[in-house]
């Protein structure tokens, strides 16, 4: 019994297949012959079966079916892209009227006298001195000379505006 | 029958012979392979259209039996390969379909249960196109492995083992019943 052929070797047989021992073998083996003939009257109950096309509703029920993902695949994308065109694209800001430039370009100038004006009056706007001259020019209009520079009386550094020793 | 100014019967004198013989038999084999009455009726004809042709153009093959089965499988492989044909399938249901007439079912057969005909059926149509092909010319058509073989151009080592995996998930199905 322990020689009996698998049900994959039986059917390779069956096909034409295997060696000549195992062939052998399934023609001497009592119960290798029983499953032989069941495997033999399994395929001609199939091929009966196959021969004679059952009612279409009953094979094609499934197939029928088909379109229901599909169509809910649809109306899932539909939905999908009318939620994004509602939601999340919003369309371009609209240029400004003409009529407005005037008001925006006043705003900014009032800004920026704000900004470098002394101690928020926008009306003591002084202009910006970065190197500081201020000092030595009005020392130049007191008539300071050098001995006043020296002693420290004057501010700036005379031929450097801006300097200070 | 005319047909493009040309005496079609003079030149096939048996077709109206291949066709009695041949017409019943392709078309079972044409409904097994593509599961559908109306298309397999209409790949018949498309075949014997095309043994006209042949008949006309050369010499008439030896072995018209083989021949118009090849040709039918042919023409049934490429009608399930084109998108179409499956999306045609779909639309056009038949209410029902019966066996054909020359078919007698074996006490076995009768006595299996509609819902298993209806498994192994499903189960068939879902095999490789080419495991149908050669399981209905083994099995159905009585071919011979060799011969099976030659007219789907493919080796006899294949044609075993498209056999082999068709039988053996048919036989699954028919034992899970």
């Amino acid at each position: 019994m322990s020689r009996c052929v698998s049900d994959r070797v039986l059917l390779r047989l069956y096909i034409g297949d295997g060696t000549a021992g195992q062939r052998a073998h399934v023609r001497a083996c009592v119960a290798c012959v029983d499953r032989a003939e069941q495997l033999r009257r399994d395929v001609g109950r199939i091929t009966q079966v196959l021969m004679t096309m059952p009612a279409a509703h009953s094979i094609r029920g499934p197939r029928a079916r088909g379109w229901l993902p599909a169509w809910g695949l649809a109306g899932l994308a539909v939905s999908v892209a009318v939620w994004v065109s509602v939601t999340l694209w919003r369309p371009p800001p609209a240029a400004p009227p003409a009529g407005r430039a005037p008001d925006m370009e006043s705003l900014l100038e009032e800004i920026s006298t704000v900004i470098f004006s002394v101690s928020g009056d926008p009306s003591a706007v002084t202009e910006p001195d970065p190197l500081g001259q201020s000092g030595t020019l009005e020392a130049l209009d007191r008539g300071c000379d050098a001995a006043d520079w020296l002693e420290g009386t004057c501010s700036g550094t005379p031929g450097i505006p801006g300097a200070t020793l | 029958m005319v047909t493009d100014g040309h005496p079609v019967a003079e030149e096939v004198p048996a077709l109206g012979t291949l066709v009695q013989t041949h017409a019943g038999r392709l078309r079972r084999l044409c409904r097994m392979l593509l599961a559908d009455s109306q298309e397999a009726a209409d790949v018949v004809q498309e075949v014997f259209v095309k043994a006209i042709e042949q008949a006309r153009t050369a010499e008439s093959p030896r072995d018209w039996d083989r021949w118009l089965t090849r040709v039918a499988v042919n023409v049934c492989r490429d009608r399930r390969r084109a998108g179409w044909w499956r999306w045609f399938r779909r639309r056009t249901d038949p209410i029902d379909e019966v066996g054909l007439g020359d078919e007698t079912l074996t006490p076995e057969a009768v006595a299996m249960n509609a819902q298993t005909r209806d498994r192994l059926w499903r189960a068939f149509q879902a095999l490789p196109d080419r495991q149908h092909e050669v399981f209905v010319l083994r099995h159905v058509e009585q071919w011979s492995t060799s011969e099976v073989a030659e007219a789907l151009g493919m080796s006899a080592g294949s044609v075993k083992r498209h056999l082999f995996r068709a039988i053996r998930h048919l036989r699954r199905v028919l034992g899970d019943a």
